[in-house]
Parts: C-alpha cells; structure tokens; sequence
C-alpha cells in the first residue's frame, strides 16, 4: 500500500516538474505584459537618472502619445532584463554593459532609447573637472598609498558587483594607465559597507557611484579616477531595452514610449534644477546632495556605435569572450 | 529487507533518475538562454567543478560550512543546557534569543562586516548566528523534557552535578538535540550561500551569483545542481551519523513499539 503511494506521489510529481519545465521551454512570450498596447509594463532600479521617466509621467509625455506607463523597481539590470525577455516586464532600464553581456549570451533585446549618458564634449569637460561630468568615482583610502589607477595592481578594490560597470570601467582605467587589471583583488560590497571598509581600510579603494562618491570625498577618501567617462566617452550608457517579441508584438505602444522617453529627455536636460528635484525625489537622497553630484544627462538618441565601442572594449578587457556586433538593427527607432 | 523496502527504495532512486532524463530529453533542442540544454549544463559542471573551481571555490564554501556547524552546535549545545539547568540564566536570556532568531541571518550581513570585515570570518559569523539557534532551542527542549523519573534517581543516588548532566540529561535530551542540529545544518547551508553574496566573490554560491548577473545560464544551472548534491549528500552523511550515534534510541523505540 505504502509503496503505490510513494510511486504516485513520484508519478504526480514527475508529471508536475514535466508540466513547468515544458512551461519554461515554450517561447517566451506568453507572459503577463503582453496584452492591450496601451498599457507598458517599466522596470527601473531607483536612480537619479529616472528623473527622465518620472517626468515622462508628470509633464504627461506618455499621455500625450496615447501610453500608460506602470514602472516597477526590480533589484539589478540582471533581474530586469531576465522580466523583461519573459514578458513579465515590457521594457526595463540596463546599463549597456548588463546589456551587451545578455546579448552575447544570445538574449534576444532591442535597444529602445537612451536613459542617461555623457554629452559628446564629456572628455574635454573632465579636464575641468571630472567629478562634475562622471558620477561614479575610484576612491582610495586615506592611508592606502594609491595616488593613480596603476598603483592598484595587487590591491583591495571594492565594487557594487563583479563583472559590471564600476568593475569593468575601472579595469579600463588601470590598463590604460599602464597597470594589469587582472592584478586586482576584487570584492564585492554594498556602497554602505564599502564606504566604511574604506575608512578601516579594510579595502584599498572603492568604485563608487553618486551620492556615495561625496560621501567618500566627506570622509577624506582621495579621489583617483572618473573611470566612467574614460570608458564610455560620449553618447548613451543608460539604456530602455525590450525583449525582441515585445518590440514585434507592442510595435505601437514601444514607439510611443521611445518618443515620450525622447521628449522627457529634451525637457530635463534644459530644466536641470526641476528634473534635480525630481531626482532628489525617486532617489529620496537630499536635494543638495544631489546638486553636489555630476551633473546627469539624458541623451536625446542612440547611437550603435557608441555601443560597439563599449562592446570592443568589453572584448579587449577579457570581459566578453569576443564582441558583440551592434547595428543600427539593434537599435529601435521612432517613425 | 523485504520486498516492499526492496521497492520504495527503487522508487526512490528511480523516480530522480526519470527526471533527469526527462529534462536533458525535454532541453535538448532549447534555444531559450535563460533554460539552456541539460546536455550543456552537464558539460559547464564538469568543466567548472571537476576540479577547475574545486579547490578555488568548493572547499572554502565547504570549509566554512562545516566550521561553522560544528561552532554553532557546540554553542548551542553550550548555551541550551546553561539555559535550561540554571532558571536565572533562562529568565535573563530567553527574551534576548527570541528576539535575535526572528531577524533574518542574511539582514545581519552588512553589520558583520563592519564588525569583522569581510572575509571567511564573516562568512563563518553569519552561519554560526543563525545556525546556532536551531540546535539551542531543541536543546532546552530535550533538557526540560527529561523524565522526572530519571532526575529522581538521580538525585537517590546523589551523582555529581556534572554526572547528572553527562550520565543522566545528556543522553536522554539527545534525540532532541540531534534533530535541532539537523535543522541547524539546513540553515546553516542557506546562509553559507547568501554570505557569499559580499566580499570576495570566492565560494560556490558567489560563482553561482555571478553566472546569473552575467547571464550564463548553464554556469548558473551548474552552480544549482553543485549546490543541490552537496545539500543532499551533507544531509545523507548527516543521517548516517544520527544513526549510528543513536542507535541505541532507535532499537528502544522499536522495543517499545514491538511491546
């Protein structure tokens, strides 16, 4: 008796794990978002450069083009991108490294519009001052002895995540000042922690991102790098992506959302201390925090080969096993 | 072994196995990146496990697993008999345990590592916090549930106080204690797992992280099962101990019932 139980206790379980997984291997587009136009389901992560969106949404951009946005905070681009190619998410923000590391692990994704970038004159204005163009920072410790990228070889180097933006930029600043990033002893660290493991010095220096990069200067952290700048250069980093069934199937809604985006975009940029409050808001950080911060753009286009020069680089850093070709194709364009 | 053992076990075994044929059947021809062919899968847990990361990342996750098991049962061992023989002790701790073991182990991790950095020591801390917990409480459990019988004789004949817990409480509250360490060794592999979420991305479940982030699916999937097998087979090796250790209340119990 005992035993037929177990055996259909296994049957039912076998016939249960068989229904999921021919669930999983079916096409990804049978997920909730899909469905009326209209209605776009948006992942963001909850940083000043949302300002963009936000204001989409109060200055009624998106109402203008006939849409309905719905944004839901997701926990990293990882997550958002994972939502978005499953259709449990339309679009999602992804920097374009998380995005260009999705597609060359063949993930099908459309870039949509930019969300946040650098101005095309953004080296010659790091002359200047680099803090004010670049909101993430290399920060060393006090006491670490570290006054330039190279002096990094063999150190303790926090970072928000292995193998994304801070990292890779970073890596980037290290090999360009003549030093062997593969030397770097990585960890993995929360900005909180990473700002007080720099005061103990547990850590040698720090990759940062705004406000943290003020509060790090606060605590007399020395400022070594605006690795992003030097990465990227010019044009789009932050990106609004899509899975490619759901730029097939919501054509209309995405192309309505890529002319908000566009126009929200044109309108931060000129009223800066308007989308500063914004971002002060999503970001709950003081608005004179904010203000001391690198000053956010939000291009007005996407342009395929500021990506492919982030790709290539991606590829002579050893983080992509070869480049990911990017052409106009990949980028969605408004009619 | 009769013939009805001689089949659930068949079952037992046959049933997983099922499974996985049915998987790498059903994957073989999957073009979605996110649930790559198990044929795939296979192959990456061969390439990274045996024995590429083995010594890099396996042992050090296992290292701190073990380690901090065998601390978190002795202190929760420690602790459980302090607080279930000496009433002052439990009237003076037991609202401080309560209240520690509802917070989330894992909520605890930024504010180990300003307090020890963040290094195996963190990731030794954490697993000992929260595994402790489990062993503790069944502990005070399995003390207070000795028979009076039993601490009455015990007093007749006048045994030492060390005697008395050796001889007399150990032994009895043991089965207890054996099935709180089991649930201590369950929380303990979680937290060994989320523990290498910070730091240095070293360990089984940071590599396992880090393939999800970068979307290489068949590493993350070679991580799950890794993680999967060492649970399983730490539970089996954990059984086999239980087992032997209380063979002794395993046969009483069958007599009793047999009775």
């Amino acid at each position: 008796m005992r035993t037929r139980q177990i055996a259909a206790a296994g049957a039912a379980l076998a016939a249960a794990a068989a229904l999921t997984l021919s669930a999983c291997g079916a096409p990804a587009d049978s997920g909730s978002a899909s469905g009326d136009q209209k209605t776009l389901k948006v992942g963001i992560i909850g940083i000043g450069s949302d300002a963009g969106i936000t204001l989409a949404q109060q200055k009624g951009f998106f109402e203008k083009q006939g849409i309905t946005v719905e944004t839901t905070v997701v926990a990293n681009p990882a997550a958002g991108i994972a939502a978005a190619q499953s259709g449990q998410l339309d679009i999602t923000y992804a920097p374009s490294i998380p995005y260009l590391n999705a597609r060359s692990q063949k993930v099908p994704l459309k870039v949509l519009a930019a969300a946040d970038g650098y101005r095309d004159n953004a080296v010659a204005e790091t002359a200047k001052d680099a803090t004010a163009v670049d909101d993430t920072g290399l920060y060393a410790g006090k006491d670490s002895g570290i006054t330039r990228p190279k002096d990094l070889e063999g150190k303790k180097v926090s970072v928000p995540a292995r193998k994304a933006q801070l990292e890779v930029t970073i890596a980037n600043a290290v090999k360009q000042d003549g030093g062997d990033p593969a030397k770097i002893n990585w960890m993995v660290l929360d900005p909180n922690s990473a700002l007080q493991s720099l005061e103990q010095g547990r850590v040698d220096a720090s990759g940062l991102v705004a406000p943290f990069t003020i509060k790090a200067k606060e605590s007399g952290a020395k400022f070594i790098a605006s690795p992003g700048v030097e990465f990227f250069e010019k044009g789009a980093v932050g990106l609004w992506i899509a899975g490619d069934s759901t730029v097939q199937k919501k054509s209309a809604g995405v192309q309505s959302f890529i002319k908000a985006i566009y126009e929200a975009n044109a309108y931060a940029n000129e009223n800066y201390d308007e989308a500063q409050k914004v971002a002060a808001e999503v970001t709950k950080v003081p608005l004179e925090t904010v203000k001391q911060t690198a000053m956010t753009y939000w291009p007005t286009e996407v342009r395929a080969a500021d990506l492919q020069r982030a790709s290539d680089k991606l590829a002579a850093l050893g983080y992509l096993p070869e480049a990911v070709k990017i052409d106009d194709a990949d980028v969605v364009t408004a009619q | 072994m009769n013939t009805r053992k001689i089949i659930s076990v068949a079952v037992g075994v046959l049933v997983p196995i099922a499974l996985l044929a049915w998987w790498y059947l059903a994957s073989a021809g999957s073009l979605n990146p996110f649930f790559p062919p198990l044929r795939d899968i296979v192959v990456r847990f061969k390439e990274l496990w045996l024995f590429d990361h083995f010594a890099t990342d396996v042992l050090p996750s296992l290292g701190n697993l073990f380690v901090g098991f065998a601390i978190a049962v002795i202190l929760g061992v420690a602790l459980g008999f302090a607080m279930a023989t000496v009433p002052v002790l439990n009237a003076m701790l037991s609202p401080v345990v309560q209240f520690l073991r509802g917070i989330p182990p894992v909520a605890l991790i930024p504010i180990l590592i300003t307090l020890v950095g963040f290094g195996n020591e963190m990731r030794v801390a954490s697993i000992v916090i929260a595994a402790m917990f489990p062993t503790m409480l069944s502990t005070i459990d399995g003390i207070r549930s000795v028979e009076p019988g039993l601490k009455d004789v015990g007093a007749v004949y006048r045994f030492s106080r060390g005697d008395r817990l050796l001889r007399v409480y150990l032994p009895s509250s043991l089965p207890q204690i054996v099935s709180g360490m089991q649930v201590s060794l369950q929380v303990a592999f979680i937290v060994m797992i989320a523990s290498e979420m910070l730091g240095s991305s070293q360990g089984i479940g940071a590599m396992t992280l880090l393939a999800q982030q970068s979307f290489m699916s068949a590493d993350m999937w070679a991580g799950i099962l890794l993680l999967g097998l060492i649970g399983f087979l730490t539970n089996i090796l954990f059984d086999l101990v239980k087992n032997r250790v209380l063979s002794w209340y395993v046969s009483s119990k069958r007599l009793e019932r047999a009775a």
